[in-house]
């Protein structure tokens, strides 16, 4: 069984703390991490979802719901957690949309990559480079892109978990992909020879 | 034919295969005409492929201790007798 796959023999009423923790703490984590951005919070936050999960085990009466379940109360905690830290730092949570200015290919320069997306497992500098440019997006394309792209969800699953509507959704994780787009053309683009 | 401009923004639509068969012609027309746009997308898809492979690491060490502790007194408190009394 893979490390992050659900127990299958038993409902998640009948799983132990220990099985809850090797199961989906580290979902919970890195969904976490990504979000905020620091190790630290990340563990406040996986700690939270995680009890809330323990004493919520007997309403699971299956496995289906609970990674919907889970996702919506880790965004909901990360969230929280951006809001008190954006408060005691006294600053606004949310910058202002639209900063993206155009680029490739409009200026005609766009280079192949050096990479192959057939390649199974990322090496670790692949994983790295992604990791940090998805840290350097904006938190409101942030979020949208680690649901979407990292996470998988559908454009109304991420609209209903954040509170958007479906074309708000598709317009920022399109902006944030062609951030990530232009983050990673730095390193993977194939020098002219 | 649809502008540079243009094709980049209808590409989240374009590579989700949810355009007008109308509006997805115009669109592949361009592309066949405009190499640079068509490494454009190239490069566009692979970003979404290669965040879509990001694994999920080993927690800290010392934190999934710390985990584990935690959640275990926290099994063990809901399953006393007096858990309905906190």
């Amino acid at each position: 069984m893979d490390e992050s796959s659900p127990p299958v023999s038993s409902p998640p009423s009948a799983w132990t703390p220990e099985q809850v923790c090797r199961t989906y703490a580290p979902r919970i984590y890195h969904l976490a991490r990504r979000m905020l951005g620091n190790d630290a919070d990340a563990e406040d936050v996986t700690q939270e979802v995680l009890l809330q999960v323990v004493r919520k085990l007997d309403t699971f009466r299956g496995e289906s719901a609970l990674p919907t379940w889970l996702h919506r109360v880790t965004v909901n905690a990360a969230l929280a957690h951006r809001r008190k830290r954006a408060e005691r730092e006294g600053r606004q949570t949310a910058e202002p949309l639209d900063q993206l200015a155009e680029d490739a290919p409009l200026n005609g320069t766009v280079r192949p990559w050096s990479v192959r997306p057939e390649q199974e497992v990322l090496d670790h500098e692949t994983q790295e480079l992604i990791e940090a440019a998805i840290a350097r997006l904006p938190e409101t394309y942030r979020d949208v892109f680690v649901l979407a792209d990292v996470e998988g969800l559908s454009n109304a699953e991420i609209a209903d978990i954040l509170g958007l509507s479906v074309a708000a959704v598709k317009s920022r994780l399109h902006r944030a992909r062609l951030m990530m787009r232009r983050a990673l053309a730095a390193h993977f683009e194939e020098v002219a020879t | 034919m649809i502008s540079c401009r243009e094709l980049v923004e209808v590409l989240l639509d374009f590579v989700a295969g949810d355009l007008e068969p109308e509006h997805r012609q115009r669109v592949e027309a361009h592309l066949q005409e405009c190499p640079p746009c068509g490494a454009y997308l190239q490069t566009y898809r692979l970003t979404i492929q290669l965040s879509r492979r990001l694994r999920l690491t080993p927690l800290p060490v010392e934190f999934e201790a710390r985990l584990r502790a935690l959640l275990e007194q926290t099994g063990t408190d809901l399953s006393s007798p007096n858990a309905d009394e906190r």
